[in-house]
């Protein structure tokens, strides 16, 4: 069996690296290894109890052993201690792991296959720490280095919540993966917690996670996660973070992203509370919005959507949605109800039209028309800049108001109307104004104002029809109106 | 005055559709009801135009137009009287409305039903409509579910032919999805009215009205690409119910679609029976570089009249018109400018002498910034209008604060020159006012006033013609909502 298949094997088993040791020693002096070559032929000397598992023995020379040549005569004396263990979260037991190695049948792994020299021109007794990127090597499926995107944490290191020990200093300083730093990473990071949840465990507990998840309560994989207070203190007062991913970003995102969360909108709430929506749907009773976490309950503002005008709202869009809402594009029941357009679309003096989707530059507004309107729709009105029947019947609302203040008043008895006191010969020149502007002149004038001169049964008998008149298709589609002002005998075959 | 019964079958509709609601809003799972009452009131103060007259001879000159000393410009008929238009006492006018919205959930999946009344009260209709007791809005029931939807009773419709109610049914059929079809039919109502052609509403304001009311029938599909562009077409005909006559035959197309950064929009409304177009419209918005967008817009509008009334043989003709704005935005200030114009000219008339001066043209050009920072919130505008009827020029300001979500208070004023082609009135209205609301959860109180003084050129008569606007109105919401009022 290579040595490569059975640590892989030994990975696989967890054999010798389960134990929990949560010690290590500390590297404050350090032994010149190297100046001593000539008088330590084996590591057992000074090592005795690392292959007996003796932790006593670690170290089973003392400084005492030192004094034999460093007495001052022959040698300078030295102030050496042995390294005292400190709290370490690594999971590694030579013992355990030379049983492993053994059971398996492997080549033997010396003391110098971790420890010793790794260039071919280094001296015998280049001893150093074993580097992370012997384990790696093996444990690790051979990956480039400690901490690469493909290292498995978890083999070597134990999780924050079994090594309590483990000080907020020391928990601060644990090595970034480079894979961290990657733009992408944070959008991508689910997916390799849940495959992997104890490696993100060694360095993470809950508090990283619900830092910025607004779901996190929500989320298996984030509640199987320990809280721990060295993670609290050291996430306490920082901002949660929450890039846009690249699908934002697309073209049409504001339309398509209601097609993307249909199935439910869990991963939106990782970054996204109900205000986030609502920002742009208003009110509007939509599943997916009201499934979204309550922000002020879980703490979190999550991301806030900047006021804009909504999407495919193109300026003026108050006076100008006409073939939006009949074309439905985008679908307006996703922000609005129908009281809404109501609101606007059923004339009543007295109503609130402010909407319930707040998206918007202008300020909020009551009624569809601006104030003081009334006092200055003569020229909105002559240019049509809206149809005013769609919500104003001309006769029962415009003719009847016109008439009341007098802007038509005279009309009935011929006297002339306020309308046209400057034009004392309009009679005369009226046909052109009223062919330009006929939805204006009905607003004030009835019917019978101008059957005195328009009918073909009294009057002036003066013919109204323009040049294009089809008397044909007119009577085709109500010979009934053709009957106010013609006869029977006039317009009958 | 005749007035209309305060109990008539469509009171029994209503009514009854509202009993259903409520009485099926049993504390079941999925039933319940949702309700909104508002009160309205608002308080005008009008001037109506008087009719004035002096002797010819006490009025110095012997042309047709002179001038009364204080300036008054007046109308004089050789050895006759002088005659003009004075501002008249004011009119006060109260109008008072009272809202009921209620939806209320069967229990029954996708059932529902949907109730919206009004009551008015006001001064003798002076302002109009405002004595009417009791209108149906909407009333019906609806059976909504993934492949079809039905509704029956007094519905409410909003398509490119416009928006309007009328009595009857609709069927909604979307199993070839992302195909829509629909039909619908049922008794027509008149547009902006809420009660039938033949109601004394219209008969009260027009001696020909119709003595009939109308069947309507329509039908429409529509189809979405995606999220990419979606379109309509309706048809429809209103008939009498004697079938004697049509009062309208029409058909609607609109498209919409995003193209790229582009909105593309086009529409028309087309009259079968006088064949032609009576709207055509064609609109572009798309980006022109970062914030700033640009939209441009041709129309062709040509009026529309029912079949009841002899205008649509008086041969009106349209207009063309061409529009083009900017728009700046940039939300991290709150800020947003637009500005644009627009140019139209009339079909040619065929009628009346050609030197009578009339334009045969029209422009408008406009200016509004808004902005909102903070609790802070403020809007200017301009709008220049300039027709052949009537033309205005003037600009309005306004400074609010917001105090939580929904409730804030605005200061406002306004100043505009108006004139009127064919009347004597150039003048300066203006006004400052005030306008608020308060939010308190289900409790909403909106109020405002402001008064207005005008300075007229040619009828100095007109001076004190201060005109006084309240309104206010309470909305309070109450039940359960399981669904929305979609």
């Amino acid at each position: 069996m290579s040595r490569r298949a059975l640590l892989t094997l030994l990975t696989s088993a967890g054999i010798g690296l389960t134990s929990g040791v949560v010690v290590s020693m500390s590297r404050s002096a350090g032994f010149p290894h190297e100046a001593h070559a000539g008088l330590f032929p084996t590591c057992l000397g000074c090592h005795a109890g690392i292959p007996e598992g003796d932790e006593d023995r670690y170290f089973s020379v003392e400084p005492r052993d030192c004094i034999r040549c460093h007495d001052g005569e022959r040698g300078e004396t030295v102030d050496w201690t042995a390294p005292t263990r400190t709290a370490s979260n690594l999971k590694f037991v030579h013992v355990r792991h030379m049983e492993a190695v053994d059971t398996a049948g492997d080549e033997d792994l010396g003391c110098a296959e971790c420890h010793g020299p790794t260039q071919p021109d280094q001296p015998r007794m280049a001893i150093a720490r074993a580097a992370p990127e012997i384990c790696v090597s093996c444990h690790a499926h051979e990956v480039p280095e400690h901490l690469a995107g493909e290292a498995v944490c978890a083999t070597c290191h134990a999780t924050l919540a079994e090594v309590p020990e483990l000080s907020v200093t020391r928990v601060a300083e644990f090595p970034q993966p480079p894979t961290h730093a990657a733009e992408s990473f944070i959008v991508s990071h689910g997916e390799m917690a849940e495959a992997q949840l104890e490696s993100c465990a060694v360095c993470h507990a809950r508090e990283s996670c619900t830092r910025c998840h607004l779901n996190a309560e929500g989320l298996d994989v984030i509640r199987s996660l320990a809280p721990d207070q060295r993670i609290a203190e050291l996430v306490a007062g920082r901002a949660g973070a929450w890039p846009e991913p690249e699908s934002h970003g697309e073209q049409g995102w504001e339309f398509s992203h209601a097609e993307r969360v249909v199935g439910g909108s869990q991963s939106c709430a990782s970054c996204h509370a109900e205000p986030s929506c609502r920002t742009c749907h208003g009110e509007a009773n939509i599943p997916q919005i009201t499934a979204l976490p309550d922000s002020s309950r879980v703490g979190l503002a999550g991301v806030t959507v900047p006021r804009t005008r909504a999407p495919g709202h193109i300026p003026d869009f108050a006076s100008q949605h006409g073939a939006a809402a009949a074309a439905n594009l985008p679908n307006c029941t996703s922000c609005h109800v129908e009281r809404e357009c109501a609101a606007c679309h059923e004339a009543v003096p007295t109503r609130s039209a402010q909407g319930n989707a707040p998206v918007s530059f202008e300020p909020p507004r009551s009624g569809y028309h601006p104030a003081s309107f009334v006092l200055r729709h003569g020229a909105e009105a002559f240019a049509v800049q809206s149809s005013c029947a769609d919500c104003h019947s001309t006769e029962a609302f415009c003719r009847s108001c016109h008439q009341n203040v007098g802007v038509a008043v005279g009309v009935a008895d011929g006297a002339g109307g306020a309308f046209h006191d400057a034009q004392p010969d309009w009679l005369f020149e009226h046909g052109r104004a009223a062919r330009q502007g006929l939805e204006a002149c009905t607003s004030c004038h009835q019917q019978t104002s101008c059957l005195r001169c328009h009918s073909a049964k009294s009057g002036l008998r003066i013919s109204p029809h323009g040049p294009d008149f089809d008397p044909d298709r007119a009577a085709d589609a109500s010979l009934q109106s053709c009957a106010i002002c013609h006869t029977a005998r006039q317009i009958l075959p | 005055m005749t007035r209309i019964p305060l109990w008539d079958r469509k009171t029994t509709l209503a009514a009854g559709s509202l009993s259903f609601a409520l009485a099926t809003a049993m504390p079941l799972a999925a039933q319940g009801y949702r309700a909104e009452v508002t009160v309205g009131a608002s308080y005008l103060e009008v001037r109506p135009l008087v009719r004035d007259s002096l002797p010819g001879d006490e009025v110095e000159g012997t042309s047709l137009r002179r001038r009364l000393p204080d300036g008054t410009v007046v109308t004089c008929v050789q050895g006759d009287f002088c005659r003009w238009f004075r501002a008249g006492e004011v009119e006060p006018v109260h109008v008072t409305t009272q809202e009921a919205r209620v939806t209320g959930w069967s229990g029954i999946q996708g059932l529902s039903a949907r109730v919206h009344v009004r009551g008015r009260y006001g001064t003798d209709d002076f302002w109009p409509q405002s004595s009417e007791k009791f209108e149906a809005v909407s009333a019906y029931l609806d059976y909504d579910r993934s492949l079809f939807r039905a509704r029956l009773g007094r519905l409410v419709r909003r398509d490119g032919l416009g928006y309007y109610n009328f009595d009857g049914a609709a069927f909604l059929w979307r199993k070839w999805d992302p195909l829509w079809l629909e039909a619908y039919g049922g008794w027509s109502l008149a547009r902006g009215l809420n009660f039938p052609r033949s109601s004394d509403l219209l008969s009260r304001a027009d001696p020909l009205a119709p003595d009939d009311r109308g069947f309507i029938l329509g039908a429409e599909a529509g189809a979405r690409i995606g999220s990419i562009a979606s379109g309509r077409v309706s048809y429809q005909r209103e008939i009498r119910t004697d079938r004697l006559a049509l009062y309208t035959e029409r058909l609607s197309l609109d498209v919409r679609a995003f193209l790229g950064p582009a909105v593309v929009e086009a529409s028309g409304e087309y009259d079968f029976s006088f064949e032609q177009f009576n709207e055509l419209r064609a609109r572009v918005n798309m980006p022109v570089v970062s914030r700033l967008e640009a939209t441009a817009e041709a129309r062709h509008h040509t009026p529309f009249f029912e079949l009841w009334t002899i205008w649509g043989a008086f041969s009106p003709v349209g207009f063309n018109e061409g529009r083009l704005s900017l728009a700046w935005s940039e939300p991290s200030l709150g800020l947003q400018l637009r500005a644009g114009g627009a140019r139209r000219s009339y079909e040619e008339t065929s009628a009346g002498p050609a030197d009578s001066g009339l334009r045969d043209d029209g422009w408008r050009t406009f200016a509004n910034a808004d902005w909102r920072g903070g609790p802070w919130f403020a809007s200017a505008g301009y709008l220049g209008e300039r027709g052949f009827g009537a033309a205005r020029f003037g600009g309005d300001l306004r400074l609010g604060r917001f105090f939580a979500e929904n409730t804030y208070l605005s200061l406002r004023g306004t100043a505009t020159q108006t004139f009127g082609e064919f009347r004597l009135n150039e003048q300066v209205v203006s006004g400052v006012g005030i306008d608020g609301a308060i939010g308190l959860g289900e409790i909403s109180l909106n109020a405002g006033g402001a008064v207005y003084w005008n300075e007229a050129e040619e009828r100095p008569a007109d001076g004190d013609w201060t005109q006084v606007r309240i309104y206010g109105s309470l909305s309070y919401s109450f039940g359960t909502d399981t669904g929305g009022q979609r």
